[in-house]
Order: structure tokens, then C-alpha cells, then sequence
């Protein structure tokens, strides 16, 4: 339990510095790749608490500091209360791979702060205005919204380009569109979307 | 060198993670397109409760678990576990089965890739899959999930409380912090 708390904790850490670094320079737009960064240099510091705890277990002499936050198995937790069954569990690595695993689920909600999917726009819609037929919902989404501005993404992202008033899968945008072929036989899955 | 919790987390995660996957990649196949997110949860479930029953088979026999551990310790390692096994299927479908399954951008980038290196117009575009497919098509998962009802024609939310709406809070919390 401990390291689980510590890496719990350390990605709380990282989010926070994310969330402020964010408010100070990048307040119109996502930066993925700041909060994976930070995600990953402060996985140092669970390295460094992990192996100083490994040198408290074994016996050897540590930091007073580094000893204050680190319960023994069998007395309470930090000196307070009851001796707590999953305070020494060696989850060291689980941990590490929980750790590891936050970040790309933290980046999804994060993703979702600046992107609607169509599916939210219509639950979002019926919650504000109750009931709607086909045609009314129709009404309320335009194809600029939600066409073209997946049409116009594919293109600031380099997947697909305009030449001749048509648009045209680039090279990257064709490999991506054959992996897709690749998983659909893979999977036997109709076409989505 | 894994310490014993983590080898149980470690081999409860790796087995009931590659029976998920199989099964995805063997009976998804056969799921419609109006009952593959009940499909989605059957298939977590049915992980988890592998994942259980496995832990509990190793606790007995002490395998990997050491006879001194104590039932707390064992049940930690079952709950990290299953937490593990759900996360990697949360992200298996929300980035690579849910995008291929429902993300407009694919399927414009798959219709442009049916005629590569040709392209198409917008009105030629269009043609192969618009707004009303797109939004037909969500509304028919949205019924088929119990999302929404269908009454006289008219749609409307069966649960306020629904996945979508909570996540839709989670962003407005989120972005509150971020943008302030």
C-alpha cells in the first residue's frame, strides 16, 4: 500500500504542476506532451522513496526524513492508530505500472476538456431540451460543426491534403487508412464510424 | 527480482488481460453494432471474475503467495489487479476499439482511403456518409445501450446520470482548473 499511495500521490503531484504550468502559459490549448514529461521526470523521485525504502526494510541506516513517511509492517501507520494489514504489501512494481498506466487514461479526460463527440452533443442536447425527433435533432447539429471540422483536423494533421477542390489521403493518412483495413480483418468488425 | 505481490498482480493481470483480448479478437465479430457496448461490459466482467477466481485459486494452493501471507494481503493484490486489468481494457476500447467503432474521423479518413491516391469532393464525400448517417447511427447505439428511449418518435434520456453526462461534468470540472 505504500508505494501504491506514494505513486498515487506523486501522479497527483504531476497533474497539479501540469494543471499550474498550464494556467500560466497554454490556457487555449492542449499540451499532451508537457503532462507526459512531467509524468515521467517525477517517476524519478518514486525511484529514489522506492529504494530508499528497500534500504529502511533491509535494515541499513537512512535519511530521518525518508524514515518519518515510511510505516514498518508491524507497527501503525505512521505512528498513529491501528497496525494496518496492507501497509507493507511489496507492490513496488504494480505500483509502477499503475503509475505508468494514469497517465494515458488522465490524458483522455483531458483530451475530452476541448473535443465533443457527436454521441455527448446529442445526450447533451436531449438533457437540455428534453424530447426530439430525428429531424429536430438534425436541426440543431450542421454539417460545418461536425463534418468539416473532422474533415478540416485530418488535414491540419497532415493526413489528408486539399489539391484540385478535392480532398486526398497524404502518405501518412494512407498508411493509417491500410493499419485500419489490417484491423478490420483482424477483427471482423463492419466499418465504423 | 518481483517481489511476491507483485508476481500475483503480475500473472492475474497478464492472463486475464490476454482472455480479454482474445475474446474480443475471437466473439466481437459476432456482436452488433447495437449491442456492442452490453458486449464491452459482459467481456470486463467476465475478466474481473476470472481475475477473482484465479486470485482465490492461487491464495488456496499458495501459489506465488507465501502461507504466512494474510487474506488482507492476498485480496490487496486482487483488488491492484483487477484495477490494472481494467484500466489497460478501459484504454484498449476508449483509443483503438472505440475510435475504429465510432470516430468520424477514421471513417472520413477510410472513405478517402477507398479511392487513395484519388480523392473526393466535399458534395462526393457526403454522398458516401453525412450527418444523417452519422447521427442515426449514434442514436441507434444510444438505444440499443439504454441510453435513450424512443417514444412516438421522439428521443429523450433514460438516465440523466448517464457516462456521457458524468464524463461531460468531469470536463467541466477540468477545464475549470485548467482555464480557470
Amino acid at each position: 500500500m505504500f508505494y501504491l499511495i506514494t505513486a498515487f500521490l506523486l501522479f497527483l503531484l504531476a497533474v497539479i504542476v501540469h494543471i499550474i504550468w498550464c494556467r500560466l502559459f497554454f490556457r487555449k490549448r492542449l499540451t499532451m506532451g508537457s503532462l507526459v514529461g512531467l509524468a515521467l521526470s517525477f517517476l524519478s523521485v518514486y525511484f529514489f522513496i522506492a529504494s530508499e525504502t528497500e534500504s529502511f526494510q533491509r535494515g541499513h541506516k537512512i535519511d530521518a526524513r525518508s524514515a518519518y513517511f515510511i510505516a514498518r509492517p508491524d507497527q501503525p501507520l505512521l505512528g498513529v492508530g491501528l497496525p494496518s494489514p496492507f501497509w507493507s504489501v511489496p507492490l513496488k512494481f504494480s505500483a509502477l505500472l499503475l503509475y505508468l498506466l494514469f497517465i494515458p487514461v488522465y490524458l483522455i479526460f483531458y483530451f475530452g476538456t476541448r473535443v465533443e463527440s457527436p454521441s455527448k452533443r446529442i445526450l447533451l442536447l436531449l438533457g437540455q431540451k428534453g424530447r426530439l425527433s430525428l429531424k429536430e435533432i438534425l436541426t440543431f447539429l450542421n454539417e460545418e460543426t461536425v463534418m468539416m471540422a473532422r474533415l478540416e483536423d485530418l488535414c491540419r494533421c497532415g493526413y489528408a491534403i486539399i489539391s484540385d477542390n478535392k480532398y486526398r489521403l497524404s502518405k501518412s493518412g494512407g498508411t493509417v487508412a491500410r493499419i485500419l483495413n489490417i484491423y478490420q480483418l483482424i477483427s471482423g468488425r463492419a466499418r465504423g464510424g | 527480482m518481483l517481489s511476491w505481490a507483485d508476481q500475483v498482480v503480475l500473472v492475474l493481470t497478464i492472463i486475464s488481460v490476454l482472455l480479454f483480448f482474445a475474446a474480443e479478437l475471437i466473439f466481437f465479430r459476432f456482436f452488433s453494432e447495437a449491442t456492442v457496448l452490453k458486449g464491452q461490459m459482459l467481456f470486463l466482467s467476465a475478466g474481473a471474475l476470472i481475475n477473482a477466481l484465479l486470485g482465490a485459486y492461487f491464495f488456496l494452493n499458495h501459489i506465488f503467495i507465501p502461507p504466512e501471507a494474510r487474506w488482507q494481503d492476498a485480496l490487496l493484490c486482487l483488488i491492484i489487479a483487477n484495477i490494472i486489468f481494467d484500466l489497460v481494457a478501459f484504454l484498449y476500447v476508449l483509443c483503438i476499439f472505440g475510435p475504429y467503432e465510432s470516430s468520424l474521423r477514421l471513417r472520413l479518413l477510410r472513405e478517402l482511403g477507398d479511392v487513395y491516391p484519388e480523392g473526393l469532393t466535399r458534395e462526393q464525400l457526403f454522398a458516401r456518409y453525412n450527418l444523417e448517417d452519422v447521427v442515426q447511427r449514434r442514436l441507434g447505439r444510444l438505444l440499443a445501450s439504454q441510453e435513450l428511449v424512443l417514444k412516438e418518435g421522439k428521443y429523450a434520456l433514460r438516465n440523466p446520470h448517464n457516462f456521457f453526462i458524468v464524463s461531460e461534468k468531469v470536463a467541466i470540472w477540468l477545464r475549470r482548473f485548467y482555464v480557470g
